[in-house]
């Protein structure tokens, strides 16, 4: 397990390395010159000239490349160039709303999918397996943004019992859950929904197997056979999808910011493309790739934990 | 002998996409505390789906819907699965075929194993663990103290089914249903395993049911054999007289298909053909189109299970004959 650790921990170092070089050659081969963006439409030619040289923009740029990976090394991830806030401060102060969001959406998801695909699989066929059956085929279909907007329009236009977005209070006081309902709900939705069909099928696949026969033949009761035998084994594929599905949930965080006006990484994230202001861009992404590679382990160490066949030796 | 089981007129239907199919066949037997009865015939008779019966295992599609199981005096038909739970891995145990599949791949054998100690013989855990270990040595295992921290796919598949075996005998049942539990495993085990269910039978005293294929194992450790075929009893007889002399055309082909060591030059004989498949309608005897002796009644009607002796049924119309020919000379 240590082994497996230090192995992944090495290989998300150049997963960061090749990520870096690739963002930065985007941003800097990509049209849109940072410089006319800081200094406004009606900047002249030797104000922009000034701006690219203050930024290090007119060096080659594979200098550029190395001058930032050497500064990354330090800790110093440079200055946003819409703001002159340092990157990582910008970061540092959005980064646990976005935690919030994507934990409290993972969470309903887990939760949600598991326990209506043990149901359904409990009770094949009957209407409570056909319906969450067809609602989880709806839920994988439906566009966030969609989502999140109707989820505005009934429950904060319309009804008027959920704020219409903002994310900024503590997530334990009744105003900071009443605020996480709508966008937890819009970002975890397919994941939930994927979640169900995952944990309905492995179910339905375990509760015909031969060591839950076995378990039966010994007398074990009903219940102990659903949640003690079947349910760790039927858990091994879902949490395999709950690992590949959290790319997907990341990615979402950055519409669900938008929809419901979170100020989070996503929304750093997306800002800062449209305005070429490198610096954030690189650190985001990478932070981004970061918790991607760093999740998927927690994922790995899980399923080692609840399948004694695996060894990462 | 006290009467341990009894089986009367069972069948066992499946809900399929071809409509209701029908397994089993107004199945009769009994088993008697201390006996074994071998149950035989090819693939598709119905030797699991008439354990699984008895012991309330059916596949989700599969049920009983008619007939009765006596189990110590008491009807197993219609009871609760609360109720079954109570009897299963405590007075009635299952061993399956396959013990690759069998076990939980998510926990140690020593859950496994404590699993029905605790649940029927209300044990703590501590006791159950120790008491798992004494089942272990009796089973054969070396080192089972370590044995019960391994997971399944630690094990090979001889000491996974000797692991199968102590569960089952765990809680000392008295009956044991033994689905082909060797035939997944090498030539030099089985050997090994089927003498270890033959003395822990002796030692607890309890019935058996022993599902096979193989003629050899019948002729060792069989007291009753049944023969059963496309879903229906054919033959029932105590082993030496059914071995010696055979009454039904299908045992006598089973028979047959044996090899012989010590004739070199036989030449095996198989017997032609299949068995029909469930949704094959049966006109008369199931057996006639591949029956050697077959005769136009056959083929028209079912014959009943005929009483050859004391120790011997068998359901062939050429029972009906030689009682007439006894008759006619009796006359
Ligand atoms: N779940 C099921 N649904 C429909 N038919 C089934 C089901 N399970 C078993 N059957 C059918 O019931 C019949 C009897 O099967 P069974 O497993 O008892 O055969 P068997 O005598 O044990 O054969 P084998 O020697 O191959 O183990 C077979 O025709 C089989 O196809
Ligand atoms: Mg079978």
């Amino acid at each position: 397990m240590i082994g497996l650790i230090i192995r992944r921990l090495f290989q998300l170092l150049f997963l960061l390395l090749g990520i870096s070089f690739l963002v930065f050659m985007s941003m800097h081969l990509a049209p849109g010159d940072p410089a006319q963006i800081i200094a406004g439409p009606t900047a002249s030619s030797s104000d922009l000239e000034a701006i690219r040289e203050d930024l290090g923009l007119n060096k080659p740029v594979m200098v550029q490349y190395v001058d930032y990976l050497g500064s990354i090394l330090q800790g110093d991830f440079g200055y946003s160039y819409q703001t002159n806030q340092s990157v990582s401060e910008a970061i540092l102060t959005r980064f646990p709303t976005t935690v919030k969001l994507a934990t409290a959406s993972m969470i309903l998801a887990i939760i949600i999918g598991i326990v209506a695909g043990m149901i359904s699989a409990m009770r094949q066929n009957s209407w409570i397996d056909v319906s969450s059956t067809t609602i989880s085929l709806a839920g994988v279909s439906i566009p966030n943004f969609w989502l999140g907007t109707m989820l505005i329009l009934l429950f904060s236009v319309n009804l008027q019992w959920l704020p219409v977005g903002g994310l900024t209070e503590p997530w334990y006081t009744v105003e900071g859950i009443k605020e996480l309902i709508l966008p937890a709900i819009t970002l975890g939705t397919a994941s939930a929904a994927l979640i169900t069909r995952m944990a309905r099928s492995s179910m339905l696949e375990v509760i015909q197997s031969d060591y839950v026969r076995t378990a039966r033949a010994k007398g074990v009761k009903r219940h102990s056979i659903t949640w003690v035998h079947a349910l760790r084994n039927a858990m091994i594929p879902v949490i395999t999808i709950i690992g590949i599905n959290f790319g997907s949930l990341l990615g979402g965080t950055i519409i669900t910011e938008q929809v419901f006006a979170i100020n989070g990484i996503g929304r750093l994230m997306i800002d800062a493309i449209a305005a070429r202001d490198f610096p954030v861009v690189q650190a985001t992404v990478l932070l981004v790739a970061g918790i991607f590679v760093v999740v998927n382990l927690i994922v790995d160490i899980i399923y080692a934990i609840i399948d004694p066949r695996i060894s990462y030796e | 002998m006290e009467e341990l089981l009894k089986v009367d007129n069972l069948v066992t239907q499946f809900r399929t996409p071809k409509g209701k199919l029908s397994a089993l066949r107004e199945v009769s037997f009994s088993v008697d505390k201390g006996e074994t009865l071998c149950i035989v015939g090819e693939s598709g008779s119905g030797k699991s789906i008439t354990s699984l019966s008895i012991m309330g295992l059916l596949p989700s599609n599969g049920e009983v819907s008619d007939g009765s199981i006596q189990f110590k005096n008491t009807e197993l038909v219609g009871k609760s699965e609360r109720e079954l739970e109570r009897l299963r891995g405590n007075e009635m145990s299952m061993i399956f075929q396959d013990p690759m599949t069998a076990l939980n791949p998510v926990f140690t054998i020593g859950y496994q194993l404590c699993e029905p100690l605790m649940i029927h013989k209300k044990l703590s855990k501590k006791e159950a663990i120790h008491e798992s270990i004494e089942l272990l040595t009796k089973v054969g295992i070396p080192n089972p103290s370590e044995k019960l921290k391994n997971y399944p796919h630690e094990l090979s598949g001889g000491m996974r089914q000797r692991v199968m075996i102590a569960m089952a005998f765990a809680c000392e049942p008295s009956l044991l249903i033994a689905d082909e539990p060797t035939t997944a495993l090498d030539v030099t085990i089985q050997a090994q395993i089927l003498d270890l269910i033959y003395d822990l039978k002796e030692q607890i005293g309890m019935g058996v049911i022993f599902v096979t294929h193989d003629m050899g194992v019948v002729a060792e450790i069989a007291d009753k054999v049944m023969v059963m075929y496309a879903g229906e009893v054919v033959e029932v007889g105590d082993v030496e007289t059914l071995f010696n002399d055979p009454q039904h055309p299908y045992t006598k082909g089973l028979l047959a298909a044996v090899p012989n060591v010590d004739d070199k030059d036989q030449s095996l004989n198989t017997i032609e053909g299949s068995a029909p498949s469930l949704d094959e309608p049966i006109n008369g005897c199931p057996f006639h189109p591949r029956c050697p002796f077959v005769m136009e009644s056959c083929k028209v009607e079912k014959p009943p299970l005929f009483k050859v002796s004391d120790y011997q049924e068998s359901k062939c119309w050429l029972q009906e004959e030689s009682a007439n020919d006894k008759s006619t000379v009796t006359s």
